[in-house]
């Protein structure tokens, strides 16, 4: 390098290319022609710090230095472009490039700002913004020569005010957003410069920007807030007011509605301390007062209702800790208005109810479930009353707990009622159960039957809390079913009160007697609305009662039938004779008679023996003077009625003139049975022996009539009678055995 | 007595039927005796023809006397008949046509009675 290219020496990289650079064929020349003025330039652009180019001649040919050399590079044109013209290096933008010569080259001035470029540092593309400045360059003798171009990088403030507008916009939403109402007031008339949402809802969204507040918000006048601002904005002292009330309107039109407001007036200042405006920010409250005004007038109603209440009420936190109490709950403990709160209520339950009470109070509270307990309490007198205590947890609207609100209820008289019904019920139940009643009671509407254990029991019905009316008439004799009631009986309340009927149980079959009873449950308009009865098995009374039935009869018919055999021994024994034989006679038989029905009576008329009916027949007669002598067989009542008279007529005549008199004999009674060709037969003897000499009777008697006919005749057989000189004989012959019917 | 009437006394009590039987001869009336129905239907087979049957309602045997009476009914309309029992007073329409029930106990003269007045 030359003398002559010195003035290139500290021109950096880009000073190096120019002095090698072959300049010979540009429209400047070789670099040894180039004048001095042109060397000059050069040489305050290469050591310029900030990107500089020159733009010399007609086409503008360009030099340039290191620093605007990174911004050619950067779009790929260094070293490219050194020493070509301006507008074949910036194809892109050659009409921009060629106007700019021609302004400058004719001694204008151009500047451009904020223009963005891409440059390349430290190896990387970077987005730089920068200011271009055009000026014209002057040879040394005042002629336009050239372009100087200044390049100034303006990145980093582009930066800034970049990142100050997105602030702003930023500060913008949010003061639009906030939920507190706010807007900037300028100068001292106060205009509205800027108002958010929700101060454009306060004062119903009127578009109150570029007034005064005295235009925009005219209601307000007399209010006091204009003076306000006035005063905030003279004196530069911020005002903060609290649950300020305002009147406002939604629109010009509508009515002046009442709110409650926080705000603060704060004065704006400039850079010099100047109050230039007033910033107003604040919160609608009347909401939140509305709210508070309406919770604490339900909780003076809440008070006043449970203050009237005859009941104790109080009010627990969600500790459990009682916080308020009515005065029932003081009068009732006599204790004075506090001590029952927190905890001091513990103190007035019953020692044996308070550890269960404790348990069931701290599981509500836990768990939040509802407290449902029945305790004792000391009243002031110190007498222990029943309580039903009751609480229930409140939430608020958000659904939160809240409180706990609960009641504590005598029930001391009601528990002693309880008990007493309990107890009666009790007794009434144990007696039906001990005379074997059931109850029931049958719903008209529906049909249904309830009842007691007993019902279910007594008609083999498996126990059940209610069954229909039908299952209970299903079970019922088909020829008793009309008893109970009529079809429509139950319903209509036409059901027979008393009524006895047959079922057969529903588990057994077993057929049974049942007695019912019912009354019926009318409403005020006389209709039936329930049936209550009670139910008894009367099926053993009901037997006794037939068998009784049975009996009278049977006795009826034997008393008659005694009567027509007394009647028939009357007319026979007062037949030709005189009274006084008759009378005598007739004692005796009678008392024949009842001597057999003695027998019978013993064996309940069924069978008598026949040696029993013998030995009692002859007891009124001398014993040691008769044996009696044959096997034990069975005789009807009849035929022992008849042997019993029988044996009495035989008897009384040997008494008077046989072996039975005064003069000695004996009798021998005896019965065998006798194998004939006809087949078996019972012979029964009457021998008298050792007695006085006897003869046939002149006139046959009732004796005779008896034992030849009617003995013969009810056994069936024959009777002959023998008088021997040694006694009476007499004996039956009848068939074996002797007792063919069951008479 | 225009003639011998004949009456048939059907009970089962052997001292009863003899002592109406003997009641009965006493007034003057020929008797037969029976002490079941089968007696008595036997008896009125035979030749001699019963104007009047008195029996009893309650016997043993295979029938009763107020089956007797309404056979009887049947076969000889002519017979009169006079029932009785010791048991409850018959439904009315339960006894034969133009019969008469007589009560136990009866005396002896009431049955003459009543036997005379159905004859006569």
């Amino acid at each position: 390098m030359s003398n002559n290219l010195s003035f290139l020496a500290g021109g950096g990289d880009v000073g190096r290319l120019i002095a090698s650079y072959e300049w010979g064929g540009t429209a400047l020349g070789p670099i040894d022609s180039w004048p001095e003025a042109r060397r000059t330039a050069i040489a305050m652009v290469l050591r310029a710090p900030v990107p500089v180019a020159l733009l010399l001649g007609p086409d503008g040919v360009m030099i340039y230095n290191d620093g605007y050399a990174g911004i050619a590079l950067g779009r790929g044109r260094h070293p490219a472009c050194l020493g070509a013209s301006v507008l074949t290096a910036w194809p892109e933008v050659a009409a921009f490039n060629a106007e700019v010569l021609r302004v400058v080259l004719a001694g204008g001035t151009l500047s451009f700002r904020n223009h963005e470029l891409g440059l390349m540092r430290d190896g990387a593309e970077e987005k730089v913004w920068f200011n271009l400045d055009y000026s014209p360059l002057p040879d040394a003798r005042g002629e336009i020569v050239g372009v100087l171009v200044l390049v100034t990088e303006i990145s980093e403030r582009a930066r800034f005010e970049r990142a100050i507008v997105e602030d702003r916009a930023r500060l913008r939403q949010m003061f639009e957003q906030a939920p507190s109402f706010m807007a900037l007031l300028s100068g001292p008339e106060h205009v509205f410069e800027l108002t958010n949402t929700a101060y454009r809802q306060l004062i119903g969204h009127r578009d109150v920007l570029g007034l005064r507040v005295r235009e925009g918000l005219p209601e307000l006048a007399g209010q006091g807030f204009f003076e306000l601002l006035d005063r905030v904005y003279a004196s530069g002292e911020p005002y903060v007011g609290r649950g300020v009330k305002v009147l406002l309107q939604a629109t010009p039109d509508s009515p002046a509605e009442a709110r409650t407001l926080d705000f603060v007036y704060q004065p704006v200042r400039d850079g010099g301390g100047g109050v230039t405006g007033i910033f107003v920010q604040g919160v609608d409250i009347s909401d939140r007062i509305a709210a508070e005004h309406a919770r604490a007038a339900s909780e003076h109603q809440f008070r006043t209702f449970a203050q009237t209440m005859p009941n104790h009420v109080w009010v627990a936190g969600l500790d459990g800790g009682q916080t308020w109490v009515n005065d029932r709950m003081h009068d009732y403990a006599g204790m004075t208005p506090g001590a029952l709160c927190g905890f001091g209520w513990r103190g007035t339950i019953h020692p044996d109810d308070l550890a269960e009470t404790d348990v069931r109070w701290k599981e509500s509270v836990a768990t939040g479930a509802p407290y449902e307990r029945e305790d004792r309490r000391r009243r002031h007198d110190g007498a222990w009353r029943w309580h039903l205590s009751r609480a229930v947890l409140i939430h608020d609207c958000d659904g939160l707990p809240r409180c706990w609100i609960g009641t504590s209820t005598d029930i001391d008289d009601q528990k002693l009622v309880e008990q007493a019904l309990r107890d009666s019920e009790l007794r009434l139940r144990l007696s039906q159960e001990a005379a074997g009643i059931a109850s029931f009671e049958v719903d008209v509407a529906t049909g249904d039957v309830m009842g007691s254990e007993r019902l279910w029991a007594l008609w083999g019905l498996p126990q059940a809390t209610r069954v229909p009316l039908a299952v209970f008439e299903r079970l019922v004799l088909p020829e008793d079913r009309l008893a109970p009631w009529s079809e429509t009986g139950p319903r209509d309340g036409t059901a027979a009160k008393n009524v006895e009927y047959r079922i057969r149980r529903g588990d057994t079959g077993e057929e049974r007697w049942i007695a019912r009873h019912v009354e019926y449950l009318r409403d005020a308009a006389g209709r039936p609305v329930k049936m209550f009865g009670v139910m008894r098995d009367v099926t053993d009374a009901k037997q006794s009662e037939i068998r009784q039935q049975t009996l009278t009869h049977e006795l009826a018919h034997r008393i008659k039938n005694i009567l027509a055999t007394v009647s028939a021994i009357a007319s026979q024994t007062l037949r030709d004779t005189d009274l006084a034989t008759a009378r005598a006679a007739f004692d005796t038989r009678l008392q024949a008679l009842a001597r057999g029905h003695d027998i019978l009576n013993a064996s309940r008329w069924t069978t008598a023996s026949l040696g029993g009916v013998v030995e009692a027949g002859l007891g009124p007669f001398p014993g040691e003077r008769i044996t009696i002598n044959g096997p034990d067989l069975a005789i009807g009542p009849r035929r022992a009625l008849t042997l019993a008279l029988a044996v009495n007529e035989l008897g009384t005549n040997a008494l008077k003139y046989g072996a039975l008199g005064d003069n000695g004999g004996h009798v021998s009674v005896a019965w065998w049975r006798e194998d004939t060709a006809d087949g078996p037969r019972l012979v029964w003897r009457w021998a008298e022996a050792g007695g006085p000499a006897v003869s046939a009777p002149e006139r046959r008697g009732f004796g005779r009539f008896l034992l030849e006919r009617v003995l013969a005749a009810d056994f069936g057989g024959s009777v002959r009678i023998a008088f021997a000189p040694g006694g009476v004989e007499c004996i039956l012959t009848a068939p074996w055995p002797p007792t063919q019917w069951e008479d | 007595m225009r003639e011998r009437e004949t009456v048939l006394v059907v009970e089962d009590e052997a001292l009863i039927l003899f002592t109406i039987s003997d009641e009965l001869r006493h007034a003057g009336y020929h008797v037969h005796e029976a002490q079941d129905a089968d007696e008595a239907l036997r008896l009125l087979a035979s030749d001699d023809p019963v104007g009047l049957l008195f029996t009893d309602i309650d016997m043993p045997g295979s029938m009763d006397g107020l089956g007797l009476a309404h056979m009887v009914r049947d076969r000889w309309p002519l017979v009169r008949i006079i029932v009785t029992s010791g048991k409850a007073v018959p439904d009315p329409a339960a006894l034969p046509e133009g019969s008469r029930f007589l009560a136990k106990p009866y005396t002896s003269g009431a049955v003459v009675e009543a036997v005379r007045g159905m004859l006569a």
